[in-house]
């Protein structure tokens, strides 16, 4: 069932146009709200009530619009304003270690060859880890930017934030990496 | 390595920390709309589009907005925001001011008269912090032609200051959560405003200032003086941003370099 059609019957009251927009967002929508969050349970409550404002709220939402950055901004809003409160944060500066340098010269340079840095299963590990170390702020850029994918004035629309607010927050973000592991800087 | 390989990497991790298989969410989200409403939810039935909460709602923006008018006409901070509301410089009806007496020159200078206070003195942006209570935004870099001096505390405001090499050209951002202090000579005549967006937001743009010709008594209005003023308020916090001086370094900060450069303040994480 496309989106549109999905939307279409939700706004009907038919709750299989939710169901199946569930099934199509949720692992995404969990994955990005656990990279700001660090917590899977509160990832799903959160991707959880992000669906349910979806359906109380679908008349508001206009169909020819795509649905996916709308909701992906609710997970990201609500998954932000819930790590803000918890700051959990694990930190690389008690752990710093050669994968992390690793990861941070491919965060600062990503010219860098890929296979050479994260041919290890256990790396993949270590950009959750470092994105951990960030404050909730810069990994909810770090997730729209590299994970959901969106365009930087498409991230200051969402956020209602200057581009060149976006920008300098993702520049802080792999300089703040960096300096957790004492890579020496790339560009 | 573009975003779609680091979007791939990033899923990749993602995927072996929460396998996508794992994660229904659909029973949950379900069950929370049927515990919400059991009017409006059964599987393959329609829902009932009442707003149940409207009423409760719309009370609650009614008290809301009761309370921000109260907070608007009964206290200091909300009728400085009410003002700064309606305009972000001070008006003046007219392109002079008149001198107070006590700054109307008489004969020789009275070396016993006192001087302006010096500037406080220069401190970092946290400690800043400390003292004001509130974060402070700042520029991600040093803008061109211009070397950091640090911060100052002027009462309830915190002043973030640049200078250019040959002290001829200075950059000034001040904050404050209670509004502007002003005076006079701060007032600019309505022609001289020029509304502005900071990205999404209102604010005022100005250029020139009151100045004291020799042999008057009023200040006349220069609109040629190397002052630029930008104002505007986002987040709870008034800012005002002043370029002056004559420096070729900072020629470049004009009404537009301004708003660029106001539009990359933001708070460090």
């Amino acid at each position: 069932m496309k989106d549109q059609i999905a939307i279409s019957r939700l706004k009907q009251g038919d709750l299989n146009g939710l169901e199946a927009l569930v099934r199509r967002y949720q692992a995404r929508a969990v994955h990005a709200a656990y990279t700001i969050v660090y917590d899977r349970p509160l990832a799903e409550d959160v991707v959880q009530t992000a669906f349910v404002k979806v359906a109380e709220r679908i008349q508001q939402f206009d169909e020819e619009r795509p649905f996916a950055p709308w909701f992906f901004r609710i997970v990201v809003n609500d998954a932000l304003k819930l790590a803000k409160k918890q700051r959990r944060q694990v930190s690389l500066e008690e752990q710093p270690d050669h994968l992390a340098a690793q990861l941070a010269k491919w965060l600062v340079d990503p010219g860098l060859q890929p296979d050479q840095l994260l041919e290890q299963q256990e790396t993949r590990q270590i950009i959750l880890k470092a994105i951990s170390s960030l404050p909730p702020g810069q990994r909810a850029v770090i997730v729209m930017r590299y994970y959901l994918d969106m365009s930087m004035s498409d991230m200051s629309a969402r956020t209602g934030r200057p581009l060149s607010t976006i920008k300098w927050w993702l520049r802080d973000a792999r300089q703040r990496l960096r300096s957790l592991v004492g890579a020496p800087l790339g560009r | 390595m573009n975003n779609k390989e680091i979007r791939s990497i990033l899923q990749d991790a993602l995927e072996e920390e929460i396998p996508s298989s794992q994660v229904d969410l659909w029973p949950a989200v379900r069950a929370s709309l049927v515990a919400g409403n059991h009017d409006r939810v059964q599987q393959g039935e329609k829902m009932k589009t009442k707003r149940l909460y409207r009423i409760p709602r719309l009370a609650f923006v009614v008290a809301m907005l009761v309370a921000l008018l109260a907070a608007a006409l009964l206290t200091p901070q909300g009728r400085a925001l009410s003002q700064s509301i309606l305009q972000f410089f001070t008006q003046a009806e007219e392109t002079t001011v008149p001198l107070p007496p006590s700054q109307i020159a008489a004969g020789e200078p009275d070396p016993s008269a006192p001087t302006a206070e010096p500037p406080a003195s220069l401190i970092s942006v946290a400690e800043a912090e400390a003292q004001v209570g509130f974060d402070v935004a700042e520029l991600p870099f040093v803008p061109d032609g211009l070397n950091y001096l640090g911060a100052r505390l002027y009462g309830d405001a915190v002043s973030i200051e640049y200078q250019t090499q040959g002290y001829d050209g200075h950059l000034i951002i001040k904050q404050s959560q209670q509004g502007f202090v002003q005076s006079d000579w701060d007032k600019v005549p309505a022609n001289a405003v020029v509304p502005v967006k900071i990205g999404e937001v209102d604010g005022e743009f100005a250029h020139g200032t009151f100045v004291v010709y020799a042999g008057e008594t009023v200040g006349t209005w220069n609109p040629d003086a190397p002052i630029l003023r930008l104002r505007w308020v986002q987040d709870g916090v008034w800012f005002e941003m002043t370029k002056s001086g004559y420096a070729e370094a900072i020629a470049y900060l004009d009404q537009a370099g301004l708003i660029e450069l106001a539009e990359s303040l933001a708070l460090k994480p």
